[in-house]
């Protein structure tokens, strides 16, 4: 041996250390880029969504009224989506990932887009819609009346109200026919602006114009939000989330690889040294007697290793220190020659021992491999580090040899490397057991799978273990088991409603203090002392518990491991409970966030209650499932009776709160299997299932609920300090008997509530299927009565009033009827209303005052003058509002030639005390006429003796309602007493309305009532017929 | 109290007297309409920390002329602060004369608008600064770095201040801590936003009732009255309009979407300090408030306001005026004159 053999060592050794340094600099980048990959960038961008999501939501029902949060976190994604950009750049040679990224980008930039879009037509419709609303109620009197409204003749006035209300009723609910009519509406009246002066002109054409913008954007807005909630950018996000846990996959490969380089590198390093001293070692031992030549090169040699000094010190404790075990086999001899303290360790024997027994006995199978390997290099020139192989034994540790021959001198000795790699193969299940988790959180896979496959994997890993998942219920302070495969029933039952708490086991502990809870033996630990029996029953010893938490920190629930040894978890065991618990947090809050999404999507942000997406929904599946087995149905549709002027006077978050508290309410008082959904605005739809299978019977149900409704939102709210009392009006429909789709069943509701509110609100009315063929809608009803006069549909009948002492016909009242072509009589009270409401009540109320003076004529040509004394007549508020009411009358009075005292006026409790000044000044002038004036409905509203005193009434008329029940309700029967003892008091002649029974009459003859109407004398007649009674009764 | 009473004529149907909101209400009308969350605007913050030395630095680039190619214009030379923060001209000279195609949009509380410019095209103040810059003033930054190196005074403050001599960042950053303390707070509307009714005069109070009615505030809302929100020019399309003072239709938003749907569509601009700002419009082509409203209500709502709306919005519209420097920004215009 001499220098210049020494050389190539000392390269290698120095390639070895340059080597080393270099991939130890790789291995360092690489993690850098691992934590490139945690990044919160995903979170924020969902959270930023959700929120825009929800916003539009609220904008889109017109409860949203600034923008600048939607401005803000639009803003705030365009600059996410430029992160995404830069995220794409970066990954410019990872071309999937650049590619997901810049498709995040772009999404959030479409995104952004729809936005915007819809924030601007949003505006622009709920701008319409608001001067719509106010419009119909300027036209239907509800507010302040509007600048030009008084202006407009009854014909324009209803077209501007059905085309106010069609385009409101669109933007709930778009369809083609309601487009078609809004059509021929706006055609219609294009017509009369033509032929308006300006400031009319003006008007009119705003409403068109608003009414398209109705027609233009409702559905396109439906579109966009749908778009928007559609928006692939979610999934777009968790694609990309899901890939970059895959690369961190990659990257732990990759670094592992490195790890491998890292260790041979190193192993080469020491190989080469330690073979240089063990060689001596060997010759020596060997030779024993070697020539003294020989042993000054040794000395010579010993002096340059002397001259390595720190170097090879370095190196000979790598050897001795090294992780890997490190053994030099004499192949031909089977003998290990030497081996450091590791490999003890690997092979549980002390050094001796492994140079004791035969190298095949220690390696057994894997000793073949060693054999030939060194064979095969037996041809190969050098025999340096290069030339070194690496397999995993076949024996049961999981190890993995490395071999390298020490020089082509000796190409039987072979250094061995064996390295435990179970560490790095548990490493890799982790990442591995990781990737699939996240894999399958990304493709939306269930919770529950998820967690179980977490448990799964981990009792997989740790001998002797079972696995479970628990989740917190915050409210309640308790905890349920989510997940817990191989868990027996028993004990699940034990893990349903565990508490939390600072002495609740491992997981109740861990879930209240939030943190790990690590408890090696059960028997002893104090936090056990309470469930030590439930423990021993299953046989658990150790139970390592470990807080979920959601990215802000909070405890969502926890993970364990329960264990039938004792002992504390290994590091892999600790790093397998934090990647569980940390899998568990990310699956939990995925499915959490898409729960609100889809919630969000589904809810009314006010209330809670469901909104008309999920509704109709519900009502499609409710209609298939009732057709299915007969059953039927109601729906209920509920609105709030001037609920605008709680807005507009007490303002929105008055408003807002009431409709929570009616929400409420309405909730409390249906069943759980029921669906109360809020429509938006005020109005709320109750969707009863399985009432019967018999109409009626479900007919009688709905009516109860709705009732029992009615009466529930009539009681008094306390809402912010205000006391108010709210009525509802409520339609109902039946299915699938009354409609059988969706959109029949919605609108059948809807044309029910708008007659219960003109049957004057706080009703309940039915969907009559009589009407559905001829009157699909209140708005037939509408257009029908513009015609009605021309068309002398009209036409009165008479109801005789009887005096009670002589039993005489005294007089009558006059009562509308509409002989309608197709349909027969309509009920007053369907179009009375509607004439009310729209201000065809003027003309047709001068044409019954006409009419009645006629008959008046009429009557006393056949029976004489005077016979009949007088007939009454009913006035509407409206009638008697108009300025010129009184000449109208006294016009009449002369044009007929009749005498003012045989005509009286009926007026409501209601029209009198409004505007009370008014009210006396006209009943004054009429008066001075000769008109007589009765009060109707007496006892129903307020009535207060003083303006009694101030008004000239001489009749009163006593209501129905108190009659009805006579004589046995004593508290109606006072009432009555009181009227009449009033009356007199005030010197009013009396009369009784609705007499029906022999023995009401009795009870009004005793209390000296003067006059009665009723079926027990007469049903309202015709003029005709009301002769024969005349003479009957006369005669 | 009030109540609705309808009226059946026949004895069937029984008569019912409708009460809907009446007890513990007794008609709040009179009362204000202002408190609660609903209320779409926000008053201005009072008061805004920035470093004062980049302010000033800022104040100093902001009235450079070395900030243009041909040392012919400064941003100050449109965005006047004794001008409302504009110049108070239809269209503003380019920096070779020439007219440009729109009306100078107000630098004062440009650092609460979500977007900048009449289309839009910017959403960050420096974005903003950086357009006005290059593609406005038509400087390229080697040139406008080079110019402020040659100043002694520029070098030292720059120094001080960033640590630097100046860059693309820090002169960015330092026009923008201008643009952010110019801010006109404590309107008279944002003093009765933040609860002090009495200071609203009566006629104010309707026209703000009417601002609202009407729908303006569907656009013009948030913290500046505007600014956070696109919206079509004449969302119907029939009203005419004489294509102001340019002659030709200005594509607006189309310029930076390529949509059609985003031609004429305009950024909704804020409507603080309006009544400083005339004239109106993306191209100054309506000289009066009074006309611009009334166009407004006819393009945007489709109503046609009467001469009494009119005058009682524009009256609104004057309690917008902020303070800028603690005096009111009308009464600063005047001492400046």
């Amino acid at each position: 041996m001499n220098r210049q053999r020494n050389i190539p060592y000392l390269i290698v050794l120095v390639i070895a250390v340059v080597g080393v340094t270099a991939v130890y600099g790789q291995m360092f980048l690489i993690e850098s880029q691992l934590r490139a990959t945690q990044t919160g960038i995903f979170t924020r961008t969902e959270s930023a969504v959700g929120r825009v999501r929800q916003d539009i939501l609220r904008a889109n029902a017109g409860q949203l009224q600034q923008y600048d949060g939607i401005a803000g976190d639009v803003n705030q994604l365009a600059r996410i989506g430029a992160q995404y950009e830069r995220i794409a750049i970066d990954h410019g040679e990872d071309h999937t990932v650049a590619e997901e990224a810049r498709g995040v980008a772009q999404a959030i930039s479409q995104f952004n887009q729809q936005v915007e879009d819809v924030v601007s037509d949003n505006i622009r419709l709920q701008n319409a819609l608001r001067y719509l609303t106010g419009m119909v109620h300027a036209l239907e009197m509800h507010g302040q009346p509007a600048e030009y409204v008084n202006s407009l003749t009854p014909d324009t006035r209803l077209l501007l109200q059905l085309l106010a209300r069609e385009s409101l009723h669109y933007a709930r609910w778009p369809s083609e026919s309601t487009a078609g009519h809004i059509n021929s509406l706006a055609g219609e009246l294009r017509s009369e602006i033509a032929a308006s002066e300006a400031p009319v002109k003006a008007m009119l054409g705003s409403i068109v114009a608003n009414a398209g913008v109705v027609l233009e954007y409702s559905d396109l807005i439906s579109d966009q939000i749908e778009a928007i909630f559609e928006s692939d950018l979610a999934y777009r996000v968790q694609g990309l989330r899901g890939l970059y846990a895959e690369r961190a996959g990659a990257l732990h490969e990759r670094q592992d690889t490195y790890r491998l380089v890292f260790y041979l590198l190193l192993i080469t390093l020491i190989g080469s040294t330690l073979f240089y001293m063990i060689r001596l070692k060997v010759i020596a031992s060997e030779l024993g007697t070697m020539n003294r030549k020989l042993e000054r090169e040794i000395e010579e040699n010993l002096k340059i290793g002397r001259k390595l000094g720190q170097s090879e010190e370095r190196l000979s404790k790598m050897f001795s220190e090294s992780h890997d075990g490190i053994l030099v086999v004499d192949v031909a001899q089977d003998r290990v020659l030497d081996c450091n303290a590791s490999a003890q360790r690997l092979f549980e024997k002390i050094h001796d021992e492994i140079c004791a027994v035969p190298a095949s006995s220690l390696f057994r199978d894997d000793f073949d491999q060693i054999r030939q390997f060194a064979s095969e290099t037996t041809r190969a020139t050098s025999g340096s580090a290069g030339n070194s192989q690496v397999f995993e034994s076949a024996s049961l540790k999981t190890v993995e040899f490395s071999l390298s021959i020490f020089d082509a001198a000796h190409n039987d000795y072979v250094l061995v490397n064996v390295r435990d790699i179970g560490d790095r193969v548990r490493a890799e299940q982790l990442v591995q057991v990781q990737r699939k988790i996240l894999e399958m959180i990304a493709t939306r896979t269930d919770l529950t799978t998820i967690l179980d496959t977490i448990c799964n994997e981990v009792a997989g890993v740790v001998p002797s273990s079972v696995c479970t998942v628990m989740l917190l219920d915050k409210d309640a302070g308790m905890l349920d088991l989510a997940a817990g495969p191989r868990i027996p029933e028993k004990a699940r039952e034990a893990l349903t409603g565990f508490p939390a708490g600072p002495q609740a086991a491992s997981c109740g502990t861990a879930a209240w203090c939030g943190e790990p809870v690590i408890v090696p033996d059960i028997e002893t630990d104090p936090r056990w002392a309470s469930y030590r029996d439930f423990a021993s029953e299953f046989g658990l010893e150790a139970c390592w518990s470990i807080p979920i938490l959601d990215d802000g920190g909070q405890v969502l629930g926890t993970f364990a491991i329960s264990r039938f040894l004792k002992g504390k978890p290994d590091y892999f065991e600790s790093e397998w409970l934090g990647t569980a618990s940390h899998l568990a947090g990310i699956a939990i809050q995925r499915q959490r966030v898409e729960e609100q999404i889809q919630y969000q999507a589904y809810h009314d942000f006010l209330t809670d209650l469901p909104n008309r997406t999920l509704l109709l929904d519900r009502l499609r599946h409710a209609l298939t499932r009732h057709y299915r087995h007969s059953q039927i149905g109601a729906v209920l549709f509920i609105d709030l009776d001037h609920f605008k002027n709680i807005n507009d006077s007490l303002g929105h978050p008055v408003g807002d709160q009431l409709l929570q508290e009616v929400a409420a309410r309405l909730r409390a008082h249906v069943r759980a299997e029921d669906t109360v959904a809020r429509l938006g605005g005020d109005e709320f739809v109750v969707l009863l299932s399985e009432l019967g299978t018999l109409r009626d019977e479900a007919a009688a149900e709905a009516r109860v609920v709705a009732d029992k409704l009615r009466a529930s939102i009539s009681e008094l709210f306390e809402v912010g300090g205000h006391r108010l009392h709210v009525t509802p009006s409520i339609g109902i429909v039946l299915f699938p008997t009354d409609a059988d789709d969706v959109d029949e069943v919605m609108r059948h509701a809807d044309t029910s509530m708008y007659r219960a509110k003109s049957q004057g609100r706080d009703n309940i009315q039915f969907f009559m299927p009589a009407m559905a063929s001829a009157a699909s809608s209140r708005l037939t009803i509408e257009t029908e009565l513009r015609h009605v006069l021309e068309r002398n549909e009209l036409c009165l009948s008479y109801q005789p009033q009887v005096d009670l002492a002589s039993g005489n016909v005294i007089g009558a009242e006059a009562l509308l009827r509409w002989e309608h072509p197709r349909r027969g009589m309509v009920s007053p009270g369907e179009f009375i209303p509607v004439l009310e409401a729209t201000g065809l009540i003027l003309p047709v109320g001068e044409w019954v005052l006409r009419e009645a003076c006629n008959q008046i004529n009429a009557w006393d040509a056949e029976l004489g003058e005077g016979c009949i004394r007088h007939l009454a007549v009913n006035v509407s508020p409206r009638q008697f509002r108009q300025p010129d009411f009184v000449e109208q009358v006294e016009g009449i009075l002369k044009e007929t030639g009749v005498d003012a005292r045989r005509l009286e006026l009926e007026l409501t409790e209601g029209i009198v005390i409004q505007e009370i000044d008014d009210t006396i000044t006209k009943m004054r002038a009429l008066k001075g006429l000769g008109l007589r004036f009765s009060i109707d409905d007496f006892g129903t509203g307020y009535s207060s003796l003083a303006y009694l005193k101030r008004l000239p009434v001489d009749v009163l008329k006593i209501d129905r309602s108190f009659v009805q029940d006579l004589p046995n309700d004593r508290n109606d029967a006072a009432i009555v007493e009181t009227i009449i003892a009033m009356a007199k008091h005030f010197d009013v002649d009396i009369i009784a309305e609705g007499v029906e029974t022999a023995a009401q009459l009795e009870f009004l003859r005793e209390q000296n009532c003067l006059a009665y109407q009723g079926y027990f004398f007469s049903r309202p007649v015709n003029a005709s017929e009301f002769l024969t009674f005349f003479a009957r009764k006369v005669g | 109290m009030f109540r609705i009473v309808t009226r059946m004529f026949p004895e069937g149907t029984a008569s019912v007297v409708a009460l809907m909101v009446a007890l513990g209400m007794a008609c709040v009308s009179g009362s204000s309409v202002a408190a609660g969350s609903a209320v779409p605007f926000k008053p201005l913050p009072l008061q805004i920390h920035l470093d004062q030395r980049k302010v000033k630095l800022g104040e100093r680039l902001f009235g450079d002329v070395n900030l243009s190619s041909e040392r012919s214009l400064a941003c100050a030379s449109c965005h006047q602060i004794e001008k409302g923060g504009m110049d108070n001209l239809p269209l503003s000279a380019g920096r070779n004369g020439e007219l440009r195609d729109r009306n100078t949009p107000t630098i004062f509380n440009v650092a609460f608008n979500y977007r900048m410019h009449w289309d839009g095209a910017t959403s960050t103040l420096e974005e903003g600064a950086r357009k006005a810059i290059t593609v406005g003033q038509g400087m390229t930054w080697p040139v406008l770095l080079e110019r402020l190196n040659a100043d002694q005074g520029y070098r030292r403050a720059f120094r001080d201040i960033y640590g630097d001599q100046p860059s693309e960042f820090s002169v960015i950053d330092a026009l923008v801590q201008y643009e952010k303390s110019l801010t006109t707070p404590n309107s008279r509307f944002d003093r009765y936003l933040r609860g002090d009714e009495s200071v609203l005069s009566k006629d104010e109070l309707a026209g703000y009732r009417l601002f609202r009615s009407y729908g303006c505030a569907g656009c013009h809302q948030g913290v500046n009255i505007g600014g956070n929100v696109f919206q079509k020019f004449r969302v119907f399309s029939e009203v005419e309009w004489p294509n102001g003072r340019t002659g030709k239709v200005d594509p607006g938003r189309y310029a930076v979407t390529g949509r059609d749907r985003d031609r004429e569509v305009f950024r909704v601009p804020s409507l603080r300090n309006i009544a400083l700002t005339a004239p109106y419009l993306h191209d100054g082509s309506i000289e009066t408030l009074e006309d611009t409203i009334r166009f407004m209500a006819r393009g945007q709502l489709g109503r046609e306001l009467t001469d009494q709306d009119t005058q009682l919005i524009v009256k609104f519209l004057g309690t917008l005026t902020g303070e800028y420097a603690g005096v009111p920004l009308s009464e600063y215009q005047e001492k400046s004159k």
